[in-house]
């Protein structure tokens, strides 16, 4: 175990910031956009422009006449809201797979925990990978800065950062990478403390950080307090995790076409679902929905199901199936490969406080399934798991383990006397993993003490042997014989101990605590 | 000068009378339920000794203790009967059929199997952050991290204030506990109780080391019955635990 400190831990943050942000989405699909001189232009104000534009006096939120009249050979582009939108999905899904927290700050500005690397090499080294995925596959420039908190991430990324090169600020390195830099404060700072920090003629973040907090306070109010921490490097303002965007359609695929009715309607309640949490964490609700189906031999049929006054459920599935059954459309006799979902008549929930205490149930199950999904991609299967039991004579075989997104299992519970006959369940029990091998000494045929490594422990109560024994019949394709034990030390611990002839030898598999 | 937790405050306030104002507009009359800040535990001489009178939501609390896993279980097959938790369980410690048998309603329980390490902390993450809508996703974190460094564990409780959901840490009893976690609970084997026929549960002592916003050095004793019945174990009920001066236990600890 690592020393004790009491050290703050400092968390890393990277600021991931793609400059003239509506200017690179325009270019995607204009080639050769940005080495000429060109702006994006919306309601009639530049909000970006490229670097041979700017050379001619081009910049953001100049009226569109006067940037043509200082760069009269002015390529003017309008934005494309929607194609932006797109891009930030696409940077999302990656930014998401790589980072647990990721804070769209504003268009073009991203904020990502980076905490967890080792050292200088892995955070470098996965930015510098990002940055390179960005350009190969989206041929994006982006740049991006680390450091302990967002703002002197984001000073970094914008000052030092390259579109190779990466900008660190080492751990608790903040307040020195700023001090010489000059004064650039938030963008939501007050102008009147901005003008009042300039007439004071204070015009770098060291200049600042030197000044006593308690007196530029009494001078210029508690708004000074915020700034003269970041200039301190005191930046320990959380990230927000954005909110899930509201989906409105789905499309389930099926490997195999399917005809089976209850399971088509299965399938579209699992997918329903977590559009309608969506929805319902908004305070909206859904009139309807659409739904396509498309056909094994080509053909497409299209159904629509209320879903108003539909709170539970059982009724949404109900009207699925009843939506999809209507005589008319021929499903048996042409399977169906694919399945889409669209939300109409999306609007304010009025008029069903009741259905709040349900939406709410809905938010918290989206939220789940949002959680498990970056789960998965992150650490695949094994991120989210759900726990199942079953009757079996061994512990091992009694537990199933699938991916979290399985529905449970119908149907009451398994006796717990049934499951893991061999070793039923002890409020505390938990396994050793690895099982620990040991040395145990017996009398009687009954362990009376053990040597587990160089400790030496006895044993002062004992139950057993329960028997596990099974050829090829049993839980697994292979011979089971074992003995297990439960154990006490001289202070009332138990420890379960097994005596595994067909593995040969005695070993902790577990302990209650 | 506010701090910034107060700032948070303040601005989860504002949200919170501005989203009041347009259900007001949109629905009339409406009353406006807050979600409670604590997670009662099922165990009433437990939530006693809480401030908020359960483990608290968006807060780390560390619970240590040769008997932190049966005081957990319990906890949990009480939050679950009306709720959801997840467990994050790297090093595969977690016996289903140990939560079966305590009635924890399996299905309503994530678990997480993420490598030991930062891993651990960036699944917590992920599920603290998923649970930060408006109602929360899971009620209970648990993360089962015994050998936690003082540095993770600050990280831990930073992510705890990330969402609504209350988190614990199953660890051992580091001297670092007390100024990270919001709550520490050490939990102590006290005895077993065996009837002749039948080994009918066990006794677990529970100190309150560290309450943020509470009195600490609350005590209580928690006879914690086995929802089934165990052959009893010959002798099992005269053995005690050595407390030492610290109070604390030499084996089995977490």
């Amino acid at each position: 175990m690592a020393p004790a400190s009491a050290a703050s831990p400092p968390r890393r943050v990277a600021c991931l910031v793609l400059p003239r942000w509506p200017l690179q989405v325009a270019a995607r699909t204009r080639p050769g956009l940005l080495a000429r001189p060109a702006a994006v232009v919306a309601a009639g104000r530049v909000l970006a422009a490229s670097a041979p534009a700017a050379a001619a006096g081009v910049r953001p939120d100049l009226v569109e006449a006067e940037a043509l009249a200082r760069c009269p050979g002015l390529l003017v582009v309008a934005g494309d809201a929607e194609a932006a939108a797109a891009l930030e999905g696409e940077l999302l899904r990656r930014f998401d797979a790589i980072s647990p927290v990721v804070e769209p700050h504003r268009p073009g500005v991203w904020f990502l925990d980076w905490g967890g690397l080792r050292g200088a090499a892995e955070e470098v080294g996965l930015a510098a990978h990002l940055t390179a995925r960005l350009r190969a596959d989206l041929g994006l420039d982006a740049r991006v800065g680390i450091a302990d908190g967002p703002f002197v991430a984001a000073v970094a990324a914008r000052a030092e950062a390259t579109p190779d090169g990466p900008a660190r600020v080492a751990p608790g390195r903040g307040a020195a990478f700023l001090a010489p830099r000059p004064l650039l404060l938030p963008s939501g700072t007050d102008a009147r403390l901005r003008r009042r920090l300039a007439a004071l003629g204070v015009r770098t973040f060291g200049e600042l950080a030197r000044l006593p907090e308690a007196d530029l306070v009494a001078r210029l109010g508690p708004a000074a307090a915020h700034v003269h921490r970041l200039a301190r490097g005191d930046d320990a303002r959380p990230l927000r995790p954005r909110a899930a965007p509201i989906a409105r359609a789905v499309t389930v695929a099926f490997d195999e076409p399917e005809a089976d009715l209850d399971r088509l309607t299965f399938a579209a309640l699992r997918a329903l679902t977590p559009l309608l949490g969506g929805l319902a964490a908004e305070g909206l609700a859904a009139d309807a929905v659409r739904i396509d189906l498309r056909l094994a031999d080509g053909g497409r049929v299209v159904a629509e199901a209320a879903l108003a006054g539909a709170g539970a459920d059982r009724v949404v599935a109900d009207r699925l199936r009843a939506a999809m059954q209507r005589p008319g459309i021929p499903l048996l006799a042409a399977p169906v490969t694919a399945l889409a979902l669209t939300l109409t008549g999306i609007g304010r929930a009025t008029g069903r406080q009741l259905a709040l205490a349900e939406a709410g149930r809905a938010a918290g199950h989206a939220g789940r399934l949002r959680a498990a999904a970056r789960l998965w991609a992150r650490f695949g299967e094994r991120g989210a798991l759900r726990l199942a039991v079953r009757p079996a004579l061994l512990p091992e075989a009694a537990v199933v383990v699938r991916p979290w997104d399985d529905a449970p299992a119908a149907g009451p519970p398994p006796d717990p006397d049934a499951v893991a006959a061999a070793l039923p369940g002890l409020n505390g029990l938990r396994w050793a993993a690895p099982p620990r091998p040991v040395r145990v000494l017996l009398e009687g045929g009954r362990p009376t003490s053990l040597q587990d490594g160089g400790r030496r422990m006895r044993l002062a109560a004992a139950l057993g042997p329960s028997r596990a024994v099974a050829g090829w019949w049993g839980d697994g394709a292979l011979a089971v014989d074992r003995d297990y034990w439960l154990v006490a030390d001289p202070e009332g611990n138990l420890l379960v101990l097994v005596d595994d002839r067909a593995a040969g030898g005695w070993a902790i598999v577990g302990e209650v605590a | 000068m506010a701090s910034g937790e107060e700032t948070q405050t303040g601005a989860r306030r504002v949200a919170r009378e501005r989203l009041a104002a347009r259900l007001r507009r949109d629905h009339g009359s409406v009353a406006v339920v807050r979600p409670p800040r604590a997670l009662p535990t099922g165990l009433p001489d437990l939530d006693a000794l809480l401030a908020a009178g359960g483990l608290p939501r968006g807060r780390l609390t560390a619970v240590a203790g040769t008997a932190a896993t049966a005081l957990l279980h319990r906890v949990l097959a009480a939050i679950t009967r009306a709720g959801t938790a997840a467990w994050v369980d790297p090093l595969g410690r977690l016996a289903a059929t140990a939560l079966h048998a305590e009635g924890v309603d399996l299905p309503a329980l994530l678990v997480a199997r993420p490598d030991p390490g930062p891993d651990v902390l960036r699944a917590a993450a992920i599920l603290q952050a998923g649970a930060a809508g408006a109602t929360g996703a899971f009620d209970l974190l648990v993360v089962d991290a015994p050998d936690l460094t003082a540095r993770q564990g600050e990280r831990l409780a930073t992510i705890a204030r990330l969402g609504a959901t209350a988190l614990v840490l199953l660890t051992e009893s580091h001297p670092w506990l007390p100024a990270t976690a919001d709550l520490v609970l050490l939990a102590r084997h006290a005895a077993w109780r065996q009837e002749p026929a039948r080994l009918r549960g066990r006794a677990v002592d529970v100190a309150v080391q560290r309450q943020r916003s509470g009195r600490e050095g609350g005590t209580a004793t928690l006879e914690l019955d086995l929802p089934r019945s165990w052959p009893p174990i010959p002798g099992l009920e005269r053995l005690r635990p050595t407390v030492t001066a610290a109070g604390e236990r030499g084996h089995g600890a977490g």
